[in-house]
């Protein structure tokens, strides 16, 4: 995590007295600390415990209704060796991440750039995309959904209308049913496309006037510009966004009706999880798998932050 | 529109908000602590019903309830979750999936204790008593019986001119006659009836009218790997011939009666409790009655079920009051007056009685429906056993790699079958 | 000297069409779905399913009176209850989160690696396995059944999403401007309270928006921690409205109250996203 590495050797921020040893280090870390406090607070009282909780619980057998019992590796070894659907899940999250995540951050930007400029009715623009992720997860969603990709929906009518073919009911087709999930993803840009416009906003206008005047064009600006100094931002967006995509669970469940069909074909991770957690009564198996991916999110974002080093730059490093 | 919000001003909102919320936050804690909590899962219908009900008893008994309602989607987690802090609330409503799973592992108080005293069960129906049993112990009063059923577009029916056999004795060859009869003269994309496949209470009265069943009395498969290959093959004749709509089109039943092959008109024919008949009525404008299942052997496939359960909740902290609610529910006349048959029939005979004439013709249609099956009836199914919800749900994607050509019918039904006695032994 | 960054230039008139149109179609698949959702509101439920793409006979508003007062409890109490909660998250969150985030950004202290690490890590845990021993937690101090556990976390910087923004955010301000102030005897609380958050107006605004948003549609944490309906969230009370067990669904109101349900969230947007057009006065400082 070379992004991170940097911070701690950045030495200039504060005075630094002459002192040595620990007590010097209690000196110039009392500060960090304070400013942590909160959080600090915050992790030991309210997330480490439950954490190490679960932790717990995937080593044991776990009903809900009755106390945990100690079953040792057992449902690591069910889960890596004998459960088959788990890979099938597995398989579905992943075809789901790498296909919505780079969609969903190419739609962001793109229109992230072409609301930058002052077009006529700019503010309208801007709300009305950032309208369908103020929809989230709700009920309403999944009914939509259903009834734009369904047999009679709105896309078949409009295929009828310009080819005259008859479209098969997508959301319900296990060829399909994951694609109509991935364009709910995409459909819901909204937030990150918010990121990158505060981060545009962030980029001095002189720039761009500078490089017009040298004679470069719109599409040499955007690369010799605009991204590089974007890349904090979209860094920023690409780990959260796939660490969401990972976890991602209430799309899939209001839209397969719970179950992640048609034949598993839509059964995410998070919701084979939910599955055996609350309606088979197997909370110690769910724990397991829930510490599984967080295992698989952490080497993905490690990966991630391992490339950083490439092509981020940071204003607060030495150029 | 600009927010004006400099820093000071930020610091003051935001100290005075944080207080705001504490005060707002701590409010709600005080008064429903002493409270008998009451949990139920429905739809805003049946939440005006109880909450009228709630009503009604805190002025008569002025004891203080705190009632709650989820969506069943959510219910089960939030019930789950709650006794595994051991804060379940005090009178639960039950499902009979689920009544074994909380009953055996004591979250359920044992019933037997008050029969007689706060609740009077006299006249309540014998089977739907019994069906509350969890190992001969009362967990649970039924609340209604509903019965499987087909329910079936009359107006549609009747355009064309057909009239149904006396549905207690038709068998499954008759009805299939009926659909090739149909056929030709159904209107575009309309199909004959859903495809029923995926459905286990239809496999269930499947393997009842040949006289097995699902799961024997100690927790094992019922049923030969046969039965359910020739079960697959029926339904996989159906959706060949076009009886059925395809397999696409019949994925989009995600079991939400609006989005069933009845009421998005895709097919004539379609599998009901008979206890959804309002609901799904008011989603069709032609007219919808109820037949019974045809049955493809020699004896009775349907019984009459518990639609759902009240229970008490083993760390309740008053289980005589919440027995008295409880039994204000199955019987108060005018509790009952206000609940009527949403929940299913009542058990108690003189409860049926005083509410029959205050139903709307819909609703006559059900009770009328169940006076029918009820003289075609085999007795009660043994309790499924712990894996049973599972395996229910684990018989679509079986069916669904059949019905969208991935596997062969032995393929599927093996596996499935093979999966169930696994599950089954893993207890 | 211009305070904003003011919005970049037009080109030529034909490239100012061909944007119009671009976006124009993108509006329209954006807000077609939403369209469709108001235009049920307004249909009998036994048109909405059966008939999906027709549009309403008539301009009926009435299922928007029923939808308000369907549940036990009427539908003002759940704006209040979820404005209450939404807005204790955002006053919450911009606090802890901001002063997190300046202590990984700016400060550095022995085990910063670390803690960072791990704050990191809790974004990445699926929440429904930390969900059950949360709530006992929250059970042994008593605060089921009350606003407390929606609260209190978000005031103890418990949304990592939050500070990694944020943290990304203080980064891209250059550290010459702190080293000026360290110059004229500032101390870090000064440099975060004078200089990094007047600099983060668009992180800010932005951490608000998203903040109010997120708690605003937030379903799991007021399902499990609130019991009484009157202390019911929106999207809490939308989900009673549909009931897949085969009762008795409300679907036009459920329409009706969903899109009314997107107009307080739709205000805040609009209301802060000035603040992130507004932009930073960095550009010119800097120079």
């Amino acid at each position: 995590m070379s992004s991170v590495t940097t911070i701690k050797d950045r030495q200039s921020d504060l005075p630094v007295h002459a002192t040595g040893g620990w007590r010097g280090e209690f000196r110039r870390s009392l500060p960090g600390y304070l400013f942590l406090l909160p959080w600090l607070v915050g992790f030991f009282a309210l997330t480490l415990g439950p954490t190490l909780a679960s932790l717990y619980l995937s080593f044991t057998d776990y009903d809900l209704l009755t106390p945990p019992r100690w079953a040792g590796l057992k449902n690591y070894d069910y889960a890596f060796v004998h459960d088959a659907r788990l890979r099938s899940a597995v398989w579905v999250t992943l075809k789901y991440v790498l296909w919505s995540v780079p969609l969903k951050l190419s739609v962001a930007l793109g229109l992230a750039m072409v609301l930058d400029r002052s077009v006529r009715g700019v503010g309208f623009y801007r709300a009305t995309f950032y309208l369908p992720s103020l929809l989230g997860a709700s009920v309403a969603v999944a009914v939509l959904w259903r009834q734009i990709f369904g047999a009679n929906g709105l896309v078949n009518q409009l295929l009828l209308l310009t080819t005259g073919l008859k479209g098969i009911s997508w959301v319900s087709h296990p060829d399909y049913a994951l694609w109509t999930l991935i364009a709910l993803a995409v459909w819901q840009f909204g937030s990150p496309m918010i990121i990158f416009l505060a981060g545009l906003r962030q980029i001095p206008q002189d720039l761009y006037e500078a490089a017009s005047m040298d004679g470069a064009s719109g599409w040499r600006q955007f690369w010799r510009i605009t991204l590089p100094l974007l890349a904090p931002v979209i860094f920023f967006n690409l780990v959260f966004q796939m660490i969401e995509g990972f976890k991602a669970f209430t799309q899939a469940f209001i839209i397969s009706g719970g179950e992640g069909g048609p034949i598993d074909s839509t059964l995410f991770y998070s919701l084979y999880l939910y599955i055996e957690a609350f309606a088979n009564f197997r909370m110690g198996y769910a724990s397991a798998l829930a510490w599984l991916l967080l295992i698989i999110i952490a080497i993905f974002t490690a990966i991630a932050f391992a490339s950083s080093k490439y092509w981020v730059y940071y204003e607060d490093e030495a150029r | 529109m600009t927010l004006k919000m400099n820093r000071r001003n930020f610091g003051h909102f935001a100290v005075g908000t944080s207080a705001a919320a504490f005060l707002a936050a701590t409010g709600t804690t005080a008064d429903a602590a002493t409270a008998l909590r009451l949990i139920w899962w429905g739809n805003p219908d049946r939440d005006k019903r109880t909450n009228a009900v709630v009503d009604l008893y805190k002025k008569s008994a002025g004891a203080d309830i705190a009632p709650e309602s989820y969506p069943w989607d959510n219910y089960w987690a939030k019930l789950a979750t709650q006794a595994a802090g051991k804060n379940l609330p005090d009178l639960i409503q039950m499902d009979y999936r689920y009544i074994f799973e909380y009953a055996r592992r004591s979250q359920l108080a044992v019933l037997d204790g008050f029969i007689g005293k706060e609740l009077q069960l006299a006249d309540f129906d014998k089977n739907q008593l019994d069906s509350g049993k969890v190992d001969n112990k009362l967990y649970g009063v039924s609340l209604g019986a509903n019965s499987m059923s087909h329910v079936y577009n009359k107006t549609v029916l009747d355009g064309i001119g057909v009239k149904l056999p006396d549905s207690t004795k038709w068998t499954t060859a008759e009805w299939v006659a009926l659909g090739n009869e149909m056929k030709a003269k159904l209107p575009a994309g309309v199909f004959f009836t859903q495809n029923m496949a995926f459905l286990e209470p239809r496999l269930q009265t499947w393997l009842r009218s040949l006289g097995r069943d699902l799961y024997t009395a100690d927790g094992k498969i019922a049923y030969e790997l046969g039965d359910l290959v020739s079960y697959f093959e029926f339904w996989k004749m159906m959706q060949d011939t076009g009886l059925t709509p395809p397999a696409d089109v019949q994925a989009l039943d995600s079991n939400k009666l609006e989005d069933s092959m009845i009421v998005t008109k895709h097919s004539v024919f379609n599998f009901l409790n008979s206890n959804q008949l309002v609901a799904l009525q008011k989603l069709i404008e032609n007219e919808v009655d109820l037949v019974m299942i045809p049955g493809n052997g020699p004896k009775a496939g349907q019984y009459l079920k518990p639609s759902m359960f009240m229970s008490i909740a083993e760390n309740s902290a008053d289980k005589p009051a919440a027995a008295k609610l409880l039994n204000y529910f199955v019987n108060d006349q005018a509790a009952n007056d206000i609940l009527q048959i949403e929940r299913g029939v009542t058990g108690s005979a003189s409860v049926r009685d005083h509410i029959l004439g205050a139903l709307n013709p819909t609703e006559q249609k059900i009770i009328k429906y169940l006076g029918v099956v009820a003289t075609r009836v085999s007795p009660l199914p043994p309790p499924p056993p712990k894996g049973a919800g599972e395996l229910e749900r684990a018989l679509r994607p079986a069916w669904e790699s059949v019905a969208f050509g991935r596997a062969k019918v032995e393929d599927a039904a093996k596996a499935y079958y093979d999966n169930a006695i696994a599950v089954l032994a893993r207890g | 000297m211009s305070e904003t960054h003011p919005d970049r230039p037009v080109g030529n008139i034909r490239h100012e069409w061909l944007r119009h149109l671009v976006l124009g179609f993108a509006v329209l698949v954006m807000v077609y779905p939403l369209i469709w959702m108001f235009m049920s509101s307004m249909k009998p439920d036994d048109l909405i399913f059966s008939n999906p793409t027709a549009l309403p006979k008539s301009l009926d508003f009435s299922s928007y009176g029923r939808g308000w007062n369907v549940l036990r409890v009427s539908f003002g109490n759940f704006y209040l209850n979820s404005f209450i909660i939404s807005i204790s998250a955002v006053v919450g969150n911009l606090m802890s989160c901001s002063l997190t985030a300046y202590a990984f950004a700016r400060l550095h202290f022995w085990g910063k690696t670390f803690w960072f690490a791990l704050m990191m890590g809790t974004l990445m845990l699926p929440y429904h396995v930390t969900l059950v021993p949360q709530y006992v937690l929250f059970l042994n101090l008593g605060w089921v059944n009350s606003f407390l556990p929606l609260i209190v976390p978000k005031f103890l910087a418990v949304d990592a999403f939050f500070i990694f923004l944020m943290v990304q955010f203080f980064r891209g301000i250059p550290r010459e401007i702190d080293e000026a102030a360290i110059m004229d005897g500032c101390g870090p609380w000064r440099i975060y309270w004078k200089i990094m958050l007047p600099l983060s107006t668009p992180v800010l605004a932005t951490a608000a928006i998203f903040s109010f948003i997120w708690t605003y549609d937030d379903f799991l944490g007021p399902l499990i921690y609130l019991n009484d309906m009157k202390s019911y969230t929106v999207p809490l009370a939308l989900r009673a409205f549909v009931d897949s067990s085969g009762g008795d669904s409300h679907y036009a109101e459920l329409f009706a109250m969903s899109s009314l349900s997107l107009i307080p969230v739709f205000i805040v947007f609009l209301a802060f996203q000035r603040l992130i057009i507004r932009g930073v006065a960095l550009g010119a400082l800097k120079r």
